[in-house]
């Protein structure tokens, strides 16, 4: 028998409801007005009043209303047909939605019950089996999607049938599995994961120890991102986070990818829905919306929402992880997300924390980050799920507690600074400022030593070096002025320059110029150092200033121009023997 | 304001402050309108028995007796053709006497755009002000803000991008518009004879602050009339930005809520996301897919 109970009161989208029986905090309940039902989720319960948070518009609601409570909490459905699909914050199925606007009350299903897969069993009769263990299989577009042993089920099993290779519906039971008591399980191709609790069912969690491509020079060469690893992306508004996250959603070295668009203007994913069906992974050739799931909870959609978006889109990359792939989620931003928590914190006249965010800003922040990570899967396969998110801090100010929580929580850094935007040096990572702690990771130094070259991070510490020094030789040039300081430091500050322009920035518009693969990546670095170990010994420093700007310009054009092409060849050369005359 | 027969007055007003007043009534709805004692209100909370309203004008001299009246339906607009060329204020009523427009009524700050049903941006409205068509070109279907001190021109730049963008309808929000400024709009309109493509939801100055909650909504009802509707290209300009958060601000502080940090109100957050819903900008084109 489901709880019921009555509409007691109404503070906007909070709703308090007088209760009938047992709920549980983060229950899932509906309240019915007129011929719709609005979704909602238990956030505080006094005595036999629970506070529910309501995804929707409340306009209209009265007291007396009816709410039925679900015995769940708030659900993903996870299940063959999730990848390239467009859901709201609660896995609607925004392509099935017809109309223009969403009307409240609106629900479509997450996946498509009647399609046929085909399937084939990997477990064998007798086989024991837990939490995660794969059973069966269906080719989900270029996939193998894992039927698993549903995440719920808590013991071990034994199979006792399997259904054979054939074409069913996700419905159809593909597995008996017996427990300990001699009970039987039906398990079909669909399961229900609560998307506020981590998917366990691996057996480790071992440090990354790989980095994960991404064709950006300034996250690959300078602060690699880890295979399972964490990061984030701080920068004032337009200092070029979403154009950051969409290039690496474009060219990351992941088998799939989840974006989370969260309280952010609608036309930037509009942009992904039109393109991404078209454009071509440069890595296996299939349609980049083959490999992309978007969940979207747009500036325009319900803020209660916000929060359940990056879930859902957790606990979806969690399940493919699950089955040995690697999954790279994105969130944009992740702000957004916590100002809903502020916000309905405030409502419920918590006791706040500093600029009114809940004193456990901080926990939820990192709980959340540590669900990404590298497992080792029993049958001996890896995934991983590797989590990008931007932090839009208000004026740009670092100082603030979602970027000073996500900082205590994510591996890696990648400040975007206003000064860089506005002089377009884009993108605008600080070079500075930003860090990458798996640089650290004595794995991932011997894993970049083995796979890109020796002695290669020593070689990226030397780069950093260089552009530390020249912006301090920039410093002393402005205060004592060009004449005042040794041509030296003119030299120093123009090679911090040659290093900027052509590994740092990085025209994410250009065709060629957009996704730099490893092997390019290291080209070019080892190209830049080895022309700036070179001392000159200019004279004057307008000698200094005409020979740098013209090596840039040069470099700039072998990083337009098609890799080892001919072209490629004319201009490497030219600027070896501009470098050698002098 | 159209009242139902037979409907309940209340007299009896159990609380006061700045910005509300707090009664017992029965079946009431959330975000409806009411009237205390001839002045309009809203509902903004309810717990059992107690209802909050938000009285826009705010409560000086309403009386304990003052006669409440629920009017059983959230804020509306009537939407038509006839909007177009006509000024408004806050509650859609026309400003100058006149005729009500005839039409549909529609709930203002209604359902959103499935952001799926969207097209992508590509088409360009050229405003023939170098600096934003070389630097910031404006784009069919895409939000613009323009960041101004208040000792700058502002409304006279986006007057004249109002004026040169080829928009088949020009939708304009003031909030908390001097007097002066709302005449310089309204002549600037006539002169150019564009009177026919504007419709105008003013706040002025000389109007209640809490009032300029309700513009945006209204302003953009009827853009999504005109686009959704007609099929037409509307350009939206909501002015002033800062002073509707203002108002937010003000309604939380009558509303004896502790401010936060940088005195905006941490309840006001929600409300201003709320409206941020639908608007995040100074002005907005909305654009259809060609579909419809
Ligand atoms: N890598 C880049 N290359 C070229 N232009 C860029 C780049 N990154 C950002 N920009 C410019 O900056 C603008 C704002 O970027 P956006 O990602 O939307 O900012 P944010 O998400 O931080 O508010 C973009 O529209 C684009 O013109
Ligand atoms: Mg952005």
């Amino acid at each position: 028998m489901k709880t019921t109970g009555k509409v007691q009161g109404i503070i906007s989208n909070i709703v308090i409801v007088r209760t009938e029986g047992a709920v549980s905090q983060n229950e899932i309940c509906y309240i019915t007005i007129g011929d719709v039902k609005l979704m909602a989720e238990v956030i505080k319960v006094i005595g036999k009043d629970a506070y529910v948070q309501v995804f929707d518009s409340t306009r209209g609601l009265k007291i007396g209303a009816i709410v039925e409570f679900e015995g769940h909490m708030l659900e993903a459905t996870l299940a063959p047909g999730i990848i390239s699909r467009n859901y709201d914050g609660l896995q609607n199925d925004l392509e099935r939605m017809e109309s223009l606007f969403i009307e409240r009350g609106t629900k479509t299903d997450p996946i498509d019950y009647e399609k046929l897969w085909d399937y084939k069993p990997l477990a064998k009769v007798g086989d024991v089996v837990t939490a995660g263990d794969w059973l069966g299989e269906v080719k989900e577009l270029w996939v193998d999607h894992k039927i698993m042993v549903p995440f719920v089920m808590e013991e071990s099993y034994t199979v006792k049938s399997l259904t054979e290779a054939g074409q069913y519906n996700v419905n159809k039971v593909v597995a008996v599995l017996t427990d300990s008591k001699g009970e039987d399980h039906e398990v079909t191709m669909v399961q229900k994961w609560p998307v506020k609790k981590a998917i366990k069912g691996y057996v480790s969690k071992p440090r990354p120890s790989r980095i994960m491509e991404t064709g950006v020079r300034a996250i690959d060469t300078f602060n690699p991102i880890a295979d399972g690893g964490t990061g984030f992306i701080p920068g004032p508004f337009g200092a070029g986070k979403t154009v950051l996250q969409h290039a690496i959603s474009k060219q990351a070295e992941a088998d799939l990818i989840v974006m989370v668009a969260c309280g952010e203007r609608a036309n930037e994913v509009v942009e992904i829905f039109a393109e991404f069906p078209h454009l071509d992974d440069p890595r296996t050739g299939h349609k980049l919306m083959e490999r992309t799931t978007i969940i979207c909870n747009t500036s325009n959609m319900p803020v209660a929402a916000r929060e359940a978006s990056v879930y859902t889109g957790m606990t979806i990359a969690e399940y493919y992880r699950a089955m040995g792939l690697k999954v790279l989620l994105l969130a944009d931003s992740t702000s957004r997300w916590a100002q809903a928590l502020r916000e309905m914190s405030n409502r419920l006249e918590e006791l706040p924390g500093q600029d009114a965010f809940p004193m456990d800003l901080s926990s939820i922040i990192s709980s959340f980050y540590a669900r990404a990570g590298l497992v080792h899967l029993r049958g001996g396969a890896t995934g991983s799920v590797t989590f990008l998110g931007t932090v839009s801090p208000a004026g740009g100010n670092l100082k603030e507690p979602v970027t000073e929580s996500t900082k205590k929580a994510a591996r890696c850094f990648y400040a975007l600074s206003q000064q860089r935007a506005d002089s377009k040096r884009y993108p605008a990572i600080d070079p500075l400022d930003s860090y990458s702690k798996y640089l650290e990771y004595p794995e991932i130094v011997e894993y970049l030593d083995g796979h890109i070259e020796n002695g290669w991070v020593k070689n990226v510490m030397e780069g950093k070096t260089l552009v530390r020094r020249g912006k301090e030789a920039a410093e002393q040039i402005n205060i004592l002025g060009d004449d005042g300081v040794p041509v030296e430091y003119h030299e120093m500050f123009w090679k911090s320059e040659l290093v900027d322009f052509v590994i740092l920035q990085q025209d994410a518009f250009d065709d060629i110029d957009a996704n730099c693969p490893i092997e390019r990546q290291k080209f070019m670095f080892d190209f830049v150092m080895e022309v700036c170990r070179k001392q000159y010994g200019f004279v004057e420093f307008e000698e200094c200033s005409a020979f740098f700007k013209n090596l840039i310009n040069l470099f700039k054009q072998l990083n337009y121009t098609v890799w080892q092409s001919e072209e490629f060849a004319k201009y490497e050369s030219e600027i070896r023997s501009i470098v050698a005359s002098k | 304001m159209t009242t139902k027969a037979f409907q309940k007055i209340y007299t009896k007003i159990d609380n006061i402050t700045k910005a509300t007043v707090t009664l017992r009534a029965t079946g009431v709805g959330n975000d409806e309108l009411a009237t205390v004692g001839g002045h309009l209100a809203q509902v903004v909370k309810i717990m059992g028995d107690q209802v909050t309203l938000q009285v826009f004008e705010g409560t000086e001299g309403i009386s304990t007796d003052a006669e409440v009246l629920f009017h059983g339906v959230p804020p509306t607009l009537k939407v038509g053709d006839g909007l177009a060329g006509r000024f408004f204020n806050a509650y859609g009523e026309p400003l100058e006497g006149g005729a009500p427009v005839e039409g549909e009524e529609r709930e203002i700050g209604g359902p959103t755009v499935n952001p799926f049903r969207r097209r992508q941006p590509s088409e360009l409205i050229a405003t023939g002000i170098a600096g934003i068509d070389l630097n910031n070109t404006i784009v069919s279907g895409q939000k613009i803000p323009f960041f101004a001190d208040p000792d700058q021109p502002y409304n006279q730049v986006m007057a004249n991008v109002a004026l040169r963008a080829k928009a088949d309808k020009i939708i304009l929000g003031g909030m908390g518009m001097t007097n002066d400024d709302f005449l310089y709009f309204k002549n600037l309109f006539e002169n150019a004879g564009v009177l026919d493509r504007i419709v105008c939801f003013v706040n002025t100055t000389e109007n209640p602050p809490v009032e300029r909650l309700l513009v945006p909504d209204m302003a953009l009802t009827a853009a999504e009339y005109f686009a959704a509707d007609k099929g037409e290209k509307v350009l939206v300009l909501l002015t002033d930005m800062t002073l509707y958060a203002d108002a937010l601000a003000i309604v939380s502080n009558r509303m004896d809520q502790i401010p936060s940090k940088d005195s905006m109100p941490a309840r006001s957050t929600r409300i201003l996301q709320r409206s941020t819903r639908r608007l995040c900008s100074c002005h907005r084109v909305v654009r259809l897919p060609s579909s419809l």
